[in-house]
């Protein structure tokens, strides 16, 4: 038996370890016919494509499962949270809600809203809009996650997506990005808040994209459906 | 009564591969050497169908002895219909596509 013979064995068995116990119909059938493949490349390239499967249904189970689908609404209600933030604020600000000012302000860098004020007498009424559009499409796909529909990934990319459009339009405003850049100057280094943050802030909702996309792929095996 | 999956290019390509003698019974590797579909495409393509109810799947015995049993495929009822469907949909796009590219 060649080298890449062998290996495509072991690659096969370890797909049936990995496989989910609900999809073992398929990775006995898959792993077999490896019999059938002539071709030691070919046969490689098969089971190669026996452990991918695997690997995506069990991430698939483990994503499913109602637990792990309820871990999930976290980060998703944290970019909801995100999203609405700045434009809460502003409308505080023109409601003249000092209150909710204060504890909002509170928790941003600085622990103060009145550094904000600048930025604040700029926010255009659109981008207010568009902070509570992409909130309400990513708690619309914290809905459908719970639900397990498919839906959840395309309504969380674009509630992301009318995030990104709005923040990038807002900032081709001269004197809004002026103002911003003042606002979030600051003087002394903070490795936490000018590098971790800002990096895991564009990395988070990547994650939570697959995770959504692993959670809600497909749809439950029926009962009795193969044996 | 079951969705309608996403029409994906290579759902649309394993239903045709299936959809041709419909009732005959056919293995993975054959289906991916018909489809070109690697394995890590084709099974989850596969599992997705039968949860569906849209494909059958059995243990066959082998054909030469001292190897072992495998699996086999086919649609189902249900299956066969909306391969129909969907090729029938193909081919209103195609010509669609056609008029649309002689009249411009």
């Amino acid at each position: 038996m060649s080298r890449a013979r062998k290996i495509s064995w072991m690659l096969v068995s370890h797909a049936r370890m990995v496989m989910p116990e609900s999809r073992a119909f398929w990775a006995a059938g898959m792993g077999n016919e490896l019999n059938h493949i002539e071709d030691d490349g070919t046969a490689l390239r098969w089971a190669m494509g026996g452990v991918m499967t695997a690997y995506l249904e069990l991430a698939t189970a483990v994503f499913g499962s109602a637990p792990v689908r309820v871990l999930l609404l976290l980060p998703l209600l944290f970019e909801v949270m995100q999203a609405v933030f700045a434009q809460t604020m502003s409308l505080a600000w023109r409601l003249g809600a000092t209150g909710v000012l204060g504890v909002m302000g509170a928790q941003t860098p600085g622990d103060d809203y009145h550094r904000f004020i600048p930025l604040l007498q700029l926010v255009p009424d659109w981008y207010i809009v568009s902070g509570f559009l992409a909130g309400a499409l990513v708690l619309a796909s914290a809905v459908q996650l719970v639900r397990r529909r498919s839906s959840a990934v395309m309504l969380f990319v674009a509630g992301i997506v009318v995030g990104i459009v709005a923040e990038a339009l807002v900032h081709m405003n001269p004197p809004f990005n002026h103002a911003a850049q003042q606002v979030f100057q600051f003087k002394e280094v903070n490795t936490m808040r000018d590098l971790v943050i800002p990096i895991a802030t564009q990395m988070i909702p990547v994650c939570i994209a697959i995770s959504l996309w692993l959670a809600t792929r497909g749809t439950r095996p029926r009962v009795g459906a193969s044996s | 009564m079951s969705r309608k999956p996403r029409n994906s290019r290579q759902t649309r390509q394993l239903l045709a591969a299936l959809a041709t003698d419909a009732g005959r019974w056919r293995h993975g590797y054959e289906l991916s050497q018909q489809t070109g579909l690697k394995s890590g495409t084709l099974y989850p393509l596969l599992m997705r169908l039968s949860d569906q109810g849209w494909l059958e799947a059995r243990w066959t015995e082998p054909e030469r002895e001292g190897r072992p049993p495998r699996h086999e495929y086919r649609l189902t009822e249900e299956g066969a219909a909306l391969a129909t469907e969907q090729s029938a949909e193909g081919i209103e796009q195609t010509k669609g596509f056609v008029k649309g590219a002689v009249l411009a």
